[in-house]
């Protein structure tokens, strides 16, 4: 009784961490996916302000239903996110990356000017809480059901191609365009999620809220937990949404210590720091190999399938 | 059966080639360094466009084909240089060989549709398991690709075209870089795959393994052909034997269009 | 005399407008010299140009140093912090990781580390509010020009110091030997490695004169404005990222044409128009010309890989 009573409190005064670290392996989902497809796009900050906004409005003043309201924004982000990737197809790698983070800040520049809808610099306020913990962690474990699903067997394989040898996946059959788009709109969807649900669970959307602070955030999540599945955006979320509070207690220099081990895990650590949860795993059943140590980036992605259908 | 037409007009790199496979032919490709060997494979596997000039697959105009589809045509290639993915294991590797059908679904199908999936990787990895005992390395499937030695990792590029079973394999130096021993193996390969009926264009230097498995070849210079015909008469051609040894530095001048095509 | 206090409001919008260019012409040339050569987006580039403003500030708020000692010591500690995120950061991953997307990806995370840092250790030093160096380390005169338009000669200094900043890299890249290797480099690392060129030493210069010359913008708009802030920065440094894109990344001309032209832009819409979407012009700049002309608007790349 006393084990059940000591969760529950434990839970009453985490229950906002917990919220957010759900929300934030949401985003990080997205970006994950983007990025184990070779495709380095931040669009799905973007889309998180679009689904924040979609959704609040929709509860607010249309007082459509929850679940409607979700499904709808997140469809409104799946089709824009595929237009984008369908406008965006030519590029790649950092070129993408800036393309992305300007379309973001463009929703951000544009919610701030659409005051009749959006409120404007006064921001979105009064939305009704009407999503519940429970709900958005169904949410992400539907989610990352569907993301190992999306690394593994022949889509897995397929992908990892996509991203390492467009030229060697085209001479084997893969639509290289079509598998791309796949994970933008998977992208973008996500991204829709998450900011539908904290549209919808801490009642206000400002038009900085997805900002160039949040697209560092994301994009450090997945970089720092692993961007080769989706095990490592979730750790990326919890570490980084956790991390910093427990550094506050370190005084005002918690921030340059964060900075630090941003730079260390980067600099040292290719596959993210979940490489470390699999080096260890691998090392406990006595086939370590120092996969850290090799030259090139082997550990950034765990094998596809090696553990068959 | 085959007619792979390829013909460039304005470009320098292939000017007005033309070649025809048949099946179970295994034509050579030879000539001095950027003489447009390999932009001939790019173009019949669809990795370049053609400025002008039709390709041809069993009687199948696919001149404008997107690159993936040139494969699900048949065609199936291996490049110049070791192209394995790291992150898989060797048979993983060629397992995205045997999926190539599977893959040609679309990424709906290959992510969701689960039951035929689960099929679908059994298969897979029997078939890639068969194309590494083909080439001689069945026991390599659960290493990496750069845990293997140059020689076995090229072969095992050998074995993610044939597990794509296709009816046409190009083929762009496969043996460089290899042990003679090596050479002869792979020479014994490909001479069973074409008594098998498959159609092959292999692009190699060494002229004594052309000699040796070869039908009939062709010589390219400055992206023309310059002899074609039973490999003895190509080798004892004035020609080709003024291409290989008279004027080295030839093949330097011709390099140069030929990476603009690349590029493009 | 009814034109004439709109022509000299007019007048004194373009001087702002040029001001503002040539500061972001200084800025911008060293995240296009390390992104065009080494293929680094530095993100701590902005922390770094705030660092530089806040370095002066405490070198001479005391009246330790005077203004050109001050700026000479900044610009060092700017180019210091940048070669410090080489030596720590960048030069691992270059050397470490084989797939180059990897290594871009590593290099941003490990940039924006940095940035954090920097910037921590400036908010905790200055209170986190804003900041600027005592105005009797630089006498500002004003000239009057006509009607209400004027011009500083700090800001006179900024231009001309812009523009020879702009025409010296220009020539160091195209005609030194350490400019060859840079190009050389951009090119092809592992050949110009080959050929005996010192990679590491090249990287490190260019980080530490892409530094430098963020850290010169920055003391040179701390003298300017008296005020600056940490989250000026990465202003700054979001309108950089159109300048690469709209110039071309690695094109000096490409780069200075084009903050002239956003600078432009920029103060035109504050001044005249819808003042609230100062910021998007810079994101559909990025937006359009990557969609139009994913090379640059401007020169081709002069010492980008091909």
């Amino acid at each position: 009784m006393q084990t059940i009573a000591s969760i529950s409190s434990w839970y009453a005064n985490n229950e906002t961490l917990i919220q957010e670290i759900l929300i934030y392996a949401l985003l990080a989902f997205s970006i994950q996916v983007a990025l184990r497809s070779g495709i380095f796009s931040l669009a799905g900050v973007g889309f998180y302000a679009i689904g924040s906004y979609a959704a609040g409005l929709l509860v607010k003043e249309q007082a459509w239903p929850t679940a409607l309201a979700v499904i709808a924004a997140v469809l409104l982000c799946a089709l824009l996110g595929w237009a984008l990737s369908v406008l965006l197809v030519r590029l790649r790698d950092l070129y993408l990356a800036l393309a992305t983070v300007a379309f973001d800040l463009m929703v951000g520049v544009v919610a701030l000017n659409w005051s009749s809808l959006t409120g404007g610099p006064l921001g979105t306020v009064g939305i009704p809480i009407s999503v519940t913990t429970l709900t958005i962690f169904i949410t992400v474990l539907g989610a990352a059901a569907m993301l190992a699903l999306m690394q593994r067997g022949t889509i897995g394989r397929t992908l990892v191609a996509v991203r390492e040898d467009e030229q060697l996946a085209r001479s084997l059959s893969v639509n290289v365009r079509r598998y791309r788009e796949l994970a933008f709109v998977i992208s973008s969807m996500l991204g829709a999620l998450a900011g539908a649900y904290h549209a919808l669970l801490f009642t206000d959307i400002q038009a900085t809220d997805a900002g160039f602070e949040l697209i560092v955030l994301a994009l450090t999540m997945v970089v720092i937990g692993g961007f080769g599945s989706w095990t490592g955006a979730l750790l990326g979320a919890i570490l980084l949404t956790w991390i910093p509070i427990e550094l506050t207690s370190i005084g005002q220099w918690w921030d340059a210590v964060y900075g630090a081990m941003m730079i260390v895990v980067a600099t040292f650590i290719p596959g993210g720091l979940i490489s470390l949860v699999t080096i260890a795993g691998r090392a406990s059943r006595g086939r370590a190999r120092p996969s850290l140590l090799r030259r090139g980036s082997a550990a950034a992605a765990p094998p596809a399938s090696s553990s068959g259908a | 059966m085959k007619d792979a037409r390829v013909a460039f007009g304005g470009v320098r790199a292939l000017d007005g080639v033309s070649l025809t496979v048949q099946d179970g032919q295994l034509l050579g490709l030879i000539g001095p360094n950027g003489s447009g060997k390999s932009t001939l494979l790019a173009a019949i596997s669809r990795m370049i466009d053609l400025s002008s000039g039709t390709l041809t697959m069993e009687g199948r105009d696919y001149t404008n084909a997107p690159a993936h589809l040139a494969n699900a045509l048949g065609i199936a290639r291996t490049f110049q240089t070791v192209r394995l993915l790291r992150t898989m294991s060797v048979l993983e590797n060629v397992m995205l060989g045997a999926q190539a059908e599977w893959v040609r679904r679309g990424p709906l199908a290959t992510w969701l549709w689960l039951s035929r999936a689960r099929r679908e990787e059994k298969r897979a990895r029997r078939a890639a398991q068969q194309a590494l005992e083909r080439v001689g390395l069945k026991d390599l499937g659960r290493r990496h690709p750069q845990e293997l030695p140059y020689g076995p990792a090229r072969k095992v590029e050998i074995a993610r075209a044939l597990a794509c079973e296709p009816k046409l394999l190009l083929l762009d130096e496969p043996t460089a870089g290899m042990s003679q021993a090596e050479r002869e193996e792979v020479g014994i390969l490909l001479s069973e795959l074409s008594k098998d009926g498959l159609a092959q264009v292999l692009v190699e230097h060494d002229l004594a393994m052309i000699q040796r498995v070869c039908n009939r070849v062709v010589a390219l210079n400055f992206g023309q052909v310059i002899a074609e015909g039973l490999p003895a008469q190509v080798a004892a051609d004035e020609l080709v034997r003024e291409a290989y040894l008279g004027h080295r530095d030839a093949g330097m001048e011709a390099s140069a269009p030929m990476m603009e095509i690349g590029r493009q | 005399m009814p034109g004439a206090p709109a022509a000299g409001e007019m007048l004194q919008q373009l001087i702002n407008a040029i001001v503002f260019g040539s500061v972001l012409t200084l800025f911008a040339l060293g995240l296009s010299l390390a992104w065009g050569t080494l293929d680094v987006l530095n993100l701590a580039h902005g922390a770094v140009f705030i660092f530089a403003g806040y370095l002066t500030y405490e070198l001479t708020r005391q009246g330790a140093l005077s203004f050109v000692p001050a700026l000479i010591v900044s610009m060092v500690g700017a180019g210091a912090a940048t070669v410090a995120l080489e030596v720590l950061a960048f030069r691992f991953i270059r050397t470490r990781f084989a797939n180059k997307r990897q290594a871009e990806l590593s290099m941003l995370v490990a940039s924006i580390g940095g940035a954090i840092i920097i910037d921590q250790v400036v908010s905790n030093e200055t209170g986190a509010t804003t900041f600027g160096p005592p105005s009797s380390i630089f006498k500002v005169r004003e000239y009057h020009l006509t009607g209400s338009a004027g011009i500083t000669n700090i800001q006179i200094l900024i231009v001309v110091v812009a523009v020879l900043a702009a025409v010296g890299l220009d020539q160091w890249v195209r005609r030194s030997r350490q400019g060859r290797a840079v190009r050389a480099v951009a090119y092809d690392p592992v050949t110009s490695g080959l050929l005996g060129v010192n990679v590491s030493f090249v990287a490190i210069s260019t980080m530490f004169v892409a530094g430098a010359l963020a850290g010169l913008a920055g003391v040179l708009l701390a003298v300017n404005l008296r005020a600056e802030e940490v989250a000026v920065g990465q202003d700054y440094l979001l309108t950089a990222f159109a300048i690469l894109i709209v110039g071309g990344v690695g094109s000096v001309r490409g780069a200075v044409l084009a903050a002239y032209l956003i600078a432009i832009a920029e103060t035109a819409v504050v001044a005249y128009g819808p003042t609230q979407w100062r910021d998007g012009i810079a994101f559909l700049l990025i937006l359009l010309v990557l969609l139009v002309r994913p090379q640059g608007l401007f020169a081709k790349a002069q010492f980008q890989r091909a």
